[in-house]
């Protein structure tokens, strides 16, 4: 295939983006006020998007238009989402702070466990005979 | 030689006379009357056959000008009214309505305490032959059975008597249907009028779209309801639009304005009807209850009914009895409504049996995967929701394209985590416009993406 077919039917490709319509979902992330995200797909219909995000409560907050193109791939650190330069980027600082509160969980919980010298199969067992008293 | 003479002489007069006659009348020429006895007189001479012959001639030649004659033959506005037969005038047929086979006066047989009565006179139009009976028919029935009256084409009157209930006998050759007659041992108890009594409006019977297609009066008496009905036996069909059984207060019902089929009847109301606990009266169009006096906890059947004559309304009969109502003759069954421990009307468990209450129907749904990334392209079947949120990790927000009318409405929430693993789900908050709800691992507090959601919600929208 020669150059100029390539061209032809890159140009022709492009001239159909804007011929035909895109029929895809509205996406638009939200910054609540505790700083994370809330990402709304407005799928079309007879509510106009401000009625529903008025109905969703979140009407009044800081409002951006994503693509798809734009979410992480992952949903594995969702709950640190966070709109940032002016595009969704995984709030680093909360997540380490999270991380280090989970750290030190289960650095106490090992301490119990020492005093105690029992496991953690043996720990569950005598909760679970606390809570039956 | 001068008898011949004076025999050519009177011949000649004669022709000369009967030449300027014929001019003197304008050619008008009378067939049936045309005869020469009386041109001559006594005594005169001439051979004793010579009028015979004449007349014959003069006869053959008339009816070989009949008999040829053609429209161009007859002078424009010659023809008068007087001038046809009352079977064929159209004075006469257009005056009686005669644009299709009908009764345009009387023709009904009598009910009678004995088993002969009278068929009273009348005028009737079969296969387009005007029959005038000017004077009543009596006819004696057969004891027990059903007889159909047809009147020909020859103004005779045809019967056909069949076993009560059994099928309806095929219209006689060349006629059209006058009545059913039905017997007893005795007596003639009962008249059906199967006239067709107007052209101008109907009957449904003759409209059709073409020669071979079904008929107005098909589309309106045939075919059964949206919802599948049937209640020991009572299945009733036929055009209905409206009628819908409708809860208005405790001691009153509705049933709404429309139109229906009703047991050969064609009825409309234009307005809601409100119905009481006060007793029906179906002969003057009063709705009400068939008999007694409402109970508690009771199932009413609520039905149209079609019997007060020459209105094109219709009322309402309820009843509990599953069939026709006590005291109705013509009714259709189109729901129910119940009655609680006061004997009031309660505004749950009403049906109606043509209409689906919008609490019978899912009014919102959506299934999509909640650990996706893009749970928009997760979604795979969704009604009545405008807005998916994703709001964090198991915590989503349906929007609904409709509001309900109150938060009161129903949901059922399904958590599969997929690969065996269940889950839970619960709803946080709803709206009028919005459902939230949080998912869980199974048997866990906390919130977690599912992988399969299912939501359901059943109410009463706005739209």
């Amino acid at each position: 295939m020669n150059k100029t077919l390539i061209l032809i039917v890159a140009i022709y490709l492009v001239i159909l983006s804007f011929v035909f319509p895109s029929f895809a979902d509205e996406i638009f992330a939200v910054e609540k006020p505790d700083g994370s995200l809330a990402i709304h797909y407005y799928l079309g219909g007879g509510k106009s998007l401000e009625k529903t995000l008025e109905q969703v409560g979140f009407s009044g907050y800081p409002i951006h238009r994503i693509t798809e193109r734009d979410l992480p791939a992952s949903r594995a650190d969702r709950k640190y989402w966070k709109w940032s330069n002016g595009r969704i980027e995984i709030d680093t600082v909360k997540k380490a702070v999270d991380i280090q509160k989970e750290n030190e969980k289960i650095q106490k919980k090992e301490a119990v466990l020492t005093k105690l010298k029992i496991d953690d199969e043996e720990l569950k067992s005598l909760k679970y005979a606390l809570d039956k008293i | 030689m001068s008898t011949i003479k004076h025999k050519f002489t009177r011949i000649s007069l004669f022709i000369t006379i009967l030449i300027m006659s014929l001019i003197v009348k304008n050619y008008h020429l009378f067939a049936a009357v045309t005869s020469y006895d009386n041109t001559f007189v006594a005594n005169d001479q001439y051979s004793s056959d010579f009028h015979t012959r004449l007349n014959a001639n003069f006869s053959k030649s008339l009816t070989g000008g009949i008999n040829s004659i053609s429209s161009a033959n007859i002078v424009d506005g010659t023809l008068a009214s007087g001038d046809f037969s009352t079977a064929v005038s159209p004075i006469t047929r257009t005056a009686e309505g005669a644009a299709c086979e009908y009764v345009y006066t009387g023709l009904i047989p009598a009910t009678s305490a004995s088993l002969t009565s009278n068929i009273s006179a009348g005028t009737a139009y079969p296969k387009g032959y005007r029959c005038e009976k000017t004077s009543a028919t009596s006819k004696t029935y057969t004891a027990s059975r059903w007889t159909y009256v047809d009147i020909d084409q020859n103004c005779d009157f045809q019967y056909s008597a069949v076993t009560i209930g059994a099928a309806t006998p095929s219209v006689a050759s060349n006629a059209i249907r006058i009545a059913r007659v039905s017997t007893d041992a005795t007596t003639i108890n009962t008249v059906s009028d199967l006239r067709t009594t107007s052209c101008a409006d109907g009957p449904f019977s003759n409209i059709k779209d073409d020669s071979t297609g079904a008929t107005l009066d098909d589309l309106l008496k045939y075919g059964r309801q949206n919802r599948p009905y049937s209640l020991a036996g009572n299945n009733p069909v036929g055009y209905v639009s409206g009628l819908t059984v409708s809860w208005d207060t405790h001691t009153t019902f509705k049933v709404l304005s429309g139109a229906a089929y009703i047991g050969g009847e064609y009825r409309r109301v234009s307005t809601d009807i409100t119905v009481t606990t006060g007793n029906d009266n179906p002969a003057d169009g009063t709705s009400g209850l068939d008999t007694s006096s409402i109970a508690a906890n009771t199932n009413y059947h609520v039905y149209a009914v079609a019997d007060q004559a020459d209105v094109a309304t219709y009322s309402i009969s309820y009843s509990t009895t599953n069939g026709t109502p006590t005291g109705v003759t013509t009714a259709r069954k189109i729901g129910s409504i119940r009655t609680d421990a006061n004997s009031l009307f309660t505004s749950t468990d009403i049906v109606s049996t043509h209409a689906i209450r919008q609490e019978e129907l899912i009014s919102g749904m959506v299934r999509f995967d909640g650990s996706a990334s893009a749970i928009n392209n997760s979604i795979t079947g969704r009604y009545n929701v405008s807005l998916l949120t994703d709001n964090g990790t198991g915590d989503y927000t349906v929007g609904w394209n409709n509001d309900f009318q109150t938060t009161n409405y129903a949901v059922s929430i399904e958590c599969d985590q997929g690969g065996g693993s269940g889950g839970n789900a619960r709803t946080f908050t709803s709206g009028v416009g919005t459902l939230q709800f949080i998912t869980t691992a199974n048997n866990a507090d906390s919130a977690a993406d599912c992988a399969n959601i299912h939501v359901l919600a059943v109410g009463n929208r706005t739209e």
